[in-house]
């Protein structure tokens, strides 16, 4: 087994205050849109607080952009262009997921420090730091003065717009933050990614090699 | 004698002369003053009674007399009587009749073998018609009533749209505006407002000579007024007065800008009152309000509320047919009525808390009206489902007005709850999975590898 400094300082960093500010704004979102129905904070209050978490987790974002952006770690963010391999890497780690973990298979991704993401993973992640949490940040940013940026609300079509937007991706981040937890515990014991996270290494095994039909070679 | 003496003397006696000439000129100052107010007083005086020229007495002759009338074609009686006495203390006195009633002849009018009845046939067509008079000395206040919902009523054909005199009585109007409550015109067609507004915080604080008189003329203009909906209504009015209040809105309401923008200051200020939230019609390329054109209908069904299809469909229409640029509904949160709309309250009394409308089910959002100008100006409002404030088919229709909390999508509210079922399935699901899966090769003997 090996031990790989995966999580640099920066990055552990900003992924846990990331973690508490996205609860945090989940809960004061929910209390905001369902006021009256819900009143465990007054609205005024509620909508404050998302307002100056809400920038603090846009500066926190730009921590994230800062360190990949000087870092050939960022490779792990970039898209696979050979667009068959990831196919069936993913078809692979989906079986493992579904089958082979549960079989105490190998795990048919070698973590590496500038491949730390299985297919899905990198999947997901880009699409939620390159495309959700900046269209999140930038409706919040609108709605938070929109008689300021009414130009650009009203290019989008409209205040009613950009807050469905801002909702729509509030409701992915509901099932993400409920979902994500989970998968962490889905590493080579329950706690080992938590720890990897706090702790910035990683225990890596010698993955066995494995055919894309799921043989494994001699 | 000695010489100081004398010298004494002569100053004495200088002094005496001295003081004779004084006296002299001081007397004859006097008259002068005396002499002068003689003759300007009474000039004055007579200027303020402004004495009626000799010709304007002979028509008083008759119209002096209590109860003359003239029938008119429509069997309505119109009052020809003139009192004398304040029409000789009123501003047209001394421009006498034949000036606004050019038209009479007066060699021939008095006498009945010579008269001539000018047949009239009602005494709107009347008062009418003297507005032609009126503008040939009042053409700058002509030309602001040109531009009033007024005027554009009277072009409409509504018999109550005011002309000149239906505010102004041309035989006894005295110059100046009016300066109290007591003496606005307004009142005559806006009784239930003018009540309701001496008991606002307006007219209270405006009374009593703590400060000028805040009247009708003082947000809505006098010849100029405007329709109170228009976006450049009673608001800029507000603010001409209430200068910095968006500064101190900013210092403890969010998005006050917005709100200034979307809110009618009474719909927070007078904290009794209905409120209803109006989406206007609006041409996004002029930003003018879509007209109603007249004959033509702008609602398959003006009687029913409309319902968020028939929304969508009536601004398809409305690009169609009436519109330069794009149709859009421009929201806006207003008082129902114009009595609620001036019982505004002291500051301290008007609401604060964003949960009066920021909440489910809030009262300001259960009623719902779309409107679009009409032919006169006025408004014509269409009750709307307030439905259609929460369906996912108005994001479209209605995507410039939300209010956080009270008119929330509700189709978003499901996916919500999906969401949350989807975190807690799909973690559960997987861990179900995995007893099944270990459960399956404990049976079929095939143990799971050690691990790596």
């Amino acid at each position: 087994m090996q031990r790989i400094y995966i999580h640099p300082l920066p990055v552990r960093i900003w992924h846990w205050l990331n973690a508490v500010g996205f609860i945090a704004m989940i809960l004061s979102g929910i209390q905001i849109r369902y006021v009256g129905l819900i009143d465990v904070i007054p609205f005024k209050i509620t909508a404050q607080l998302h307002t100056w978490i809400g920038f603090a987790l846009i500066a926190n974002y730009f921590i994230w952009l800062g360190f990949y952006a000087t870092s050939p770690r960022i490779r792990c963010y970039l898209p696979d262009l050979h667009l068959k391999k990831f196919f069936l890497d993913s078809v692979l780690q989906m079986r493992y997921y579904c089958y082979g973990m549960f079989r105490n298979d190998p795990n048919p991704h070698q973590v590496s420090i500038y491949n730390k993401f299985n297919p899905m993973q990198a999947t997901l992640y880009q699409l939620v730091m390159v495309v959700l949490v900046p269209i999140q940040f930038y409706t919040g940013v609108l709605l938070w003065d929109v008689q300021r940026f009414s130009a650009q609300v009203n290019f989008f079509g409209g205040v009613r717009v950009v807050d469905t937007v801002h909702v729509l991706i509030f409701i992915f981040f509901v099932a993400y933050v409920l979902i994500h937890p989970y998968l962490g515990t889905l590493g080579g014991s329950r706690t080992a990614q938590y720890k990897s996270m706090i702790t910035g290494y990683e225990e890596v095994g010698n993955a066995r090699e494995m055919t894309a039909s799921g043989e494994r070679k001699a | 004698m000695t010489p100081r003496r004398g010298q004494q003397a002569i100053a004495m006696a200088g002094w005496g002369s001295e003081h004779r000439s004084m006296r002299a000129i001081h007397a004859g100052l006097a008259l002068v003053a005396a002499v002068v107010l003689f003759c300007i007083l009474p000039v004055w005086w007579a200027a303020a009674q402004a004495p009626v020229p000799e010709e304007s007495k002979r028509c008083l002759g008759c119209h002096a007399m209590r109860g003359f009338s003239k029938k008119l074609e429509d069997s309505e009686n119109l009052l020809l009587q003139v009192p004398p006495d304040l029409f000789a203390k009123s501003a047209h006195a001394a421009i006498g009749c034949i000036v606004c009633h050019a038209d009479v002849d007066p060699s021939k009018h008095a006498d009945p073998s010579t008269h001539v009845s000018k047949p009239i046939k009602s005494a709107r067509e009347y008062s009418l018609a003297a507005v032609q008079v009126c503008q040939e000395c009042h053409a700058d206040k002509f030309g602001e009533w040109q531009k009033s919902i007024h005027a554009a009523l009277v072009r409409a054909g509504n018999a109550s749209g005011p002309v000149c005199t239906s505010c102004h009585q041309p035989h006894t109007v005295i110059k100046g505006a009016p300066s109290t409550l007591e003496t606005v015109p307004c009142k005559s067609c806006h009784g239930a407002i003018f009540t309701a507004y001496t008991g606002s915080v307006h007219a209270q604080v405006h009374s009593n000579g703590n400060a000028a008189p805040l009247l009708c003329s003082s947000c809505h203009g006098a010849h100029d007024v405007s329709e109170v909906s228009s976006p450049a209504g009673p608001k800029t009015a507000c603010l001409a007065c209430h200068k910095g209040v968006l500064q101190t809105h900013q210092a403890w309401l969010p998005n006050a800008a917005l709100h200034f923008d979307r809110v009618s200051c009474p719909a927070c200020h007078a904290p009794t009152a209905q409120r209803r939230v109006d989406l206007q019609l609006v041409d996004s390329g002029s930003q003018t309000r879509v007209s109603a054109k007249v004959g033509v209908p702008t609602f398959e069904t003006p009687g029913k509320s409309v319902d968020a299809i028939a929304l969508y469909n009536l601004l398809q229409t409305a690009d169609q047919k009436f519109t330069t640029g794009h149709a859009t509904l421009r929201g806006r949160l207003e008082v129902v009525t114009g009595e609620q709309i001036h019982q505004l309250a002291p500051k301290s009394q008007a609401i604060s808390n964003c949960n009066t409308c920021h909440s489910a089910g809030s009262d300001a959002f259960q009623s719902v009206s779309i409107s679009v100008a009409g032919p006169d100006g006025l408004p014509i409002r269409y009750v709307a489902n307030k439905d259609v404030l929460s369906s996912v088919r108005s994001i479209g229709s209605i995507g410039g007005f939300y209010a956080i909390g009270g008119t929330r999508i509700e189709l978003l509210d499901i996916l919500l709850m999906l969401a949350v079922l989807a975190g807690i399935g799909v973690p559960a699901a997987h861990l179900l999975l995995g007893v099944m899966v270990r459960r399956y090769l404990r049976r079929h003997d095939t143990p799971p590898s050690p691990p790596a």
